[in-house]
């Protein structure tokens, strides 16, 4: 059974900058801020716990729907046109992390519309159970999709390209990778870090990530073209 | 011929008062008419004022009664979300709510920054994370 390294390394990749995102772990912490002002702990666990796999879910269905949408409307994987527009894209949206993602000012405020932060940040103060803690998760990977549907589209590409056992496996790898953010955070605040620990690390990498981010949209779209457009 | 003349005089009369009356109730009826579409054009303006119709009126900043009993509330969630202890607590949340209202109490209006800068300012006389967890609450996405 062979492996395709250089698929294997695209989905890896996508997931890694789809981990970069901030926005599903920005609405995880105001949720966490939310829930431990108002509920006793394990409350607030359950309701996290159920917001990480409402969000997880989201991403592994999202990518198994790219994958089925592309094996229908052009078989086996995408044209090389589609492949050439993504590249674009991708460096459009590397531009748009350095320069527009994150608002100026020592926060990490995202250039999101105000609707959609208000919405979330209301959504996030009234979760009072399970089921709409899943829901914020979903809707805070919803949100996070102008900039996190181009990579899912590439790896979905990636994924198709894969021996049908493996792709599975690399769904469940992609979903993981970009989860990490937020498990990472579960874990250290089960572990007595606090919401203003969290936050201050945040507002002081947030140069960082910004960086990071952008990079990786730039080092996917050399990737695609280095090893899919031109060496197919 | 002189009566003839007095009853075209009086029948004379008689039309301009009619035709006064009619002027003046054809006058009438324009005021009304006039009234009625100042009316219409006045709902219109306060109809647009308060968002029913049309563009969107600019935003007024809503005032709020300063309450001490809410900004202890308020500190006291803040101080649950940094896991410290609810004596320690409202020790805080008391002195820190009782700085505030005097100094609240020298100005006759304050706005909501100038508040939670004050607080904030406050609160770090007594713990610096809950300070900053006060002052970045809106502040996370």
């Amino acid at each position: 059974m062979m492996i395709d390294f250089s698929s294997v390394g695209v989905i890896i990749l996508a997931a890694m900058i789809h981990a970069t995102l901030q926005l599903a772990v920005g609405a995880l912490l105001l949720l966490y801020h939310e829930s431990l002002g108002k509920h006793i702990r394990i409350k607030t666990k359950y309701l996290v716990s159920n917001y990480i796999t409402g969000s997880g879910i989201l991403i592994g269905l999202m990518l198994a729907a790219i994958c089925f949408g592309i094996v229908s409307l052009w078989g086996r994987s995408l044209p090389l046109e589609g492949l050439a527009v993504l590249t674009g894209i991708m460096v459009a949206l590397a531009i748009c992390v350095w320069f527009f993602y994150y608002r100026t000012g020592r926060s990490t405020e995202l250039w999101l519309p105000k609707v959609v932060t208000r919405y979330i940040n209301r959504r996030a103060k009234v979760t009072e159970s399970n089921t709409e803690a899943f829901a914020l998760g979903l809707l805070a990977s919803l949100a996070e999709m102008p900039f996190s549907l181009v990579l899912m589209i590439v790896a979905a590409n990636s994924i198709l390209s894969l021996p049908q056992i493996q792709q599975v496996a690399a769904v469940t790898v992609y979903v993981l990778v970009a989860m990490l953010p937020q498990m990472f955070l579960r874990f250290f605040i089960r572990h007595g870090r606090t919401v203003a620990d969290v936050q201050k690390w945040r507002v002081n990498n947030k140069n960082f990530f910004r960086f990071l981010s952008g990079a990786g949209f730039m080092i996917l779209a050399g990737f695609l073209v280095a090893f899919k457009i031109m060496g197919s | 011929m002189m009566r003839k003349t007095k009853q075209q005089e009086i029948n004379h009369q008689k039309n301009l008062v009619d035709q006064k009356k009619s002027k003046n109730q054809k006058e009438l009826v324009e005021r009304k008419k006039l009234s009625s579409a100042e009316d219409l054009r006045r709902e219109l303006k306060r109809a647009k004022e308060t968002r029913l119709v049309g563009r969107k009126s600019k935003k007024t900043p809503e005032s709020v009664k300063f309450s001490k009993k809410l900004l202890v509330e308020d500190i006291l969630r803040e101080a649950r979300v940094m896991h410290l202890r609810m004596g320690w607590a409202e020790m805080i949340a008391e002195k820190v709510a009782e700085a505030v209202e005097k100094w609240a109490k020298t100005r006759a209006v304050i706005t909501e920054d100038d508040l939670n800068r004050v607080v904030e300012m406050e609160l770090a006389k007594y713990h610096k994370d809950l300070a900053y967890v006060y002052k970045n609450r809106d502040k996370i996405i």
